[in-house]
C-alpha cells in the first residue's frame, strides 16, 4: 500500500494532502461484510421457508390446522406490511431501495404465500381440482408485485409460475399422472412461451419499461426455449425445422450478447446450438462411421469453439478496449 | 520460476486498489486513469461466463483429442502403454500450457486452468498406471503432493494448491496411524 501510494506521489498523479487521506482511509475503513450478509439473509429465508415446512409436518396433530394457518397468514402478512411500508415510489425506471432488508421482507412475504397457500389448498382442497388456478393466483400476483416493489427474484416466481399453469393447463393429465413430459402440446407451449418471454424481453428494453427486468426475461426465454426445442429436436419428427430454430435462436442470442455486451447470453447461443449441431450432424450419420467421426468432431469443433471465444471480440468487430 | 509475468500479476492487484479509491471518492477519473497507465498488464482475463465456456470446451476438446490418439494406437489394454502414452500427452499439455501464457498472455482464461487440471491428471494417472495401482494406501497422497507441489509454485493456480494442502493433510493422516509417538 505504501509503495502505491509512494509511486503515485513520485509520478505526480496526487498530492501529499491526498496521500495523507488515502492513508488515513486505509487506516480506519471497515471491513465490509456486505456479501457475507446478503448471502446469510438470503441463506435465512429459505432455511425458515423449510423450517416452517417442517414444523407443520411434524406438528400438524398437535398445533392444529387452525393455528398453523394463522400463523403463517401473519407472518406473511407481517413481511407484505414491511415490504409495502419501506417501498420506493413506482417509476418504470430502475429502483434502488435504501432499506435492502425490505427486499428480503418481501422475498419472504412471497415463499410463505406459497406455503400458506399449499397448505390450504392440500388440508381444505380451497381450489378443488382447478390446479391451474392455484398456480395461476400467485404467477399474477407475484408478476405484480414483482413491477410494483422492482423486484427481480420475485419477477423470477412469476415466470416460473407462469410456466407452471401454462404446464398444467395444456397438458393436467400428463404432468399429473404420468409426469410425461416429452409430448407435443407441453413442449410447443414451451417454445412459445420461451420466445414471448424473450420478446417481452425485447419489448421492455425497447419502450424502458423497467429495462432493467430484460435480462431475467432473456435468461428464462432463451433456456426454456433452447431445452424445449432440444426435447422436440430429441423426440419429434420434423427434425430439420426445429434445428433451423434452434440455429436462428443461437444467433439471435450472439447477436444480441453483442449489442447488450452479455457474455450470458453469447454462451447460451454458443452452447445450445453446439448441441443442437451436434445431434443433427451425428443423427444423420450411419452408426459405425459416426462412432470414428465422433472423436475428430468433438475435438475440433470444441478447440474452434475455443477459438471462437478466446477471439469473440475480434470476430464479432467488438472494439478490443470495450467491454463485451 | 513463475509461468506468469509476476509483475502484471502485481499491477491486477494495484489497479483493484486505485479501483476502491475511485469508488470512495478518494481518486478522481483522471487520476484513476493515470494510475491505470502506470500499472499496465495485458493478460487475457475473460468475463465469469466466458471463463466456464472456455473450461468447459478445453475439457472437452483435450479429453476427445487424447481418446482419438489412443483409439489410433490401440493400446487401451495395456498398463504401460497407456501410462507411456498418458506421460507424453501430459508433457505435451504442459509445452502447449507454457507455449499459450506466454504468447496469448492467458491468465486464469479457463483455458490454462483446464489445461494445468489436465496436465496433472494424466501425469498422475500414468504413474499409478505404470506402477498398476500398486502402492501402499499413504503413497496416493504423497504421490499427489509431490506432483503438485512444484505446480503450485510455478502456476500459483487455487485449485491445485488445495488439493496439494488436503493431499498433505491426508499424508499426515497416514503418518498419525503408522507412526506413533512414544
Amino acid at each position: 500500500m505504501e509503495l502505491l501510494i509512494k509511486k503515485l506521489l513520485e509520478e505526480k498523479i496526487i498530492i501529499q494532502e491526498k496521500a495523507d487521506e488515502i492513508t488515513a482511509f486505509e487506516a480506519t475503513k471497515p471491513l465490509s461484510v456486505y456479501w457475507e450478509l446478503r448471502s446469510l439473509l438470503l441463506l435465512g429465508i429459505s432455511l425458515f421457508g423449510t423450517g416452517i415446512g417442517i414444523l407443520i409436518y411434524q406438528n400438524i396433530d398437535t398445533i392444529g390446522h387452525g393455528v398453523l394457518i394463522a400463523m403463517i397468514a401473519f407472518l406473511c402478512g407481517l413481511c407484505f406490511w414491511y415490504a409495502y411500508k419501506n417501498r420506493q415510489a413506482f417509476v418504470w425506471a430502475e429502483v434502488k431501495n435504501p432499506n435492502p432488508l425490505s427486499d428480503f421482507a418481501l422475498l419472504g412475504a412471497c415463499v410463505l404465500f406459497l406455503i400458506l397457500e399449499g397448505y390450504v389448498q392440500f388440508q381444505y382442497a380451497l381450489f378443488g381440482d382447478s390446479y391451474g388456478l392455484a398456480t395461476f393466483i400467485p404467477a399474477a400476483l407475484f408478476i405484480f408485485l414483482s413491477y410494483f416493489f422492482d423486484h427481480q427474484g420475485v419477477l423470477s416466481m412469476g415466470i416460473t409460475l407462469l410456466g407452471s399453469w401454462l404446464g398444467l393447463e395444456v397438458s393436467p393429465k400428463n404432468i399429473l399422472s404420468t409426469f410425461q413430459i416429452t409430448n407435443s402440446p407441453l413442449v410447443h407451449t414451451a417454445i412459445l412461451y420461451g420466445f414471448a418471454l424473450i420478446a417481452l424481453g425485447w419489448y421492455s428494453e425497447w419502450k424502458a419499461l423497467k429495462k432493467h427486468f430484460s435480462f431475467t426475461f432473456y435468461l428464462f426465454g432463451a433456456n426454456l426455449s433452447f431445452m424445449a426445442l432440444l426435447t422436440a429436436l430429441f423426440s419429434f419428427d420434423l427434425k430439420f425445422a426445429y434445428f433451423l430454430l434452434i440455429v436462428l435462436l443461437s444467433t439471435l442470442c450472439i447477436f444480441h450478447a453483442r449489442q447488450t455486451k452479455s457474455y450470458l447470453l453469447l454462451l447460451l447461443g454458443v452452447f445450445y446450438g453446439y448441441v443442437g449441431l451436434s445431434y443433427f450432424i451425428f443423427h444423420n450419420l450411419n452408426e459405425d462411421f459416426a462412432l470414428t467421426f465422433g472423436y475428430l468432431y468433438f475435438s475440433t469443433s470444441c478447440g474452434g469453439i475455443v477459438y471462437f471465444l478466446l477471439n469473440v471480440k475480434k470476430i464479432l468487430g467488438v472494439k478490443k478496449d470495450l467491454k463485451l | 520460476m513463475k509461468a506468469y509475468i509476476e509483475s502484471w500479476v502485481a499491477n491486477i492487484k494495484f489497479k483493484s486498489i486505485l479501483r476502491a479509491w475511485f469508488n470512495n471518492n478518494l481518486l478522481n477519473q483522471d487520476q484513476l486513469e493515470h494510475g491505470n497507465a502506470l500499472y499496465k498488464e495485458d493478460f487475457y482475463k475473460p468475463n465469469w461466463y466466458i471463463w466456464i465456456g472456455l473450461f468447459i470446451f478445453t475439457n472437452i476438446a483435450v479429453s476427445f483429442s487424447t481418446t482419438t490418439f489412443l483409439a489410433f494406437l490401440g493400446i487401451f489394454d495395456e498398463n504401460k502403454g497407456l501410462s507411456i502414452s498418458l506421460f507424453i500427452f501430459s508433457i505435451g499439455l504442459f509445452l502447449v500450457l507454457e507455449r499459450f501464457i506466454k504468447v496469448k498472455k492467458l491468465y486464469r482464461s479457463g483455458i490454462d486452468n483446464a489445461l494445468l487440471y489436465l496436465a496433472l491428471g494424466y501425469f498422475y494417472a500414468a504413474v499409478l498406471l505404470y506402477f498398476e495401482f500398486n502402492f501402499a494406501s499413504y503413497f496416493y497422497p504423497l504421490l499427489l503432493c509431490i506432483i503438485l507441489l512444484p505446480a503450485c509454485v510455478r502456476y500459483a493456480e487455487p485449485l491445485v494448491t488445495i488439493f496439494c494442502v488436503c493431499s498433505f493433510f491426508r499424508i499426515y493422516f497416514f503418518s498419525s496411524i503408522y507412526i506413533s509417538i512414544g
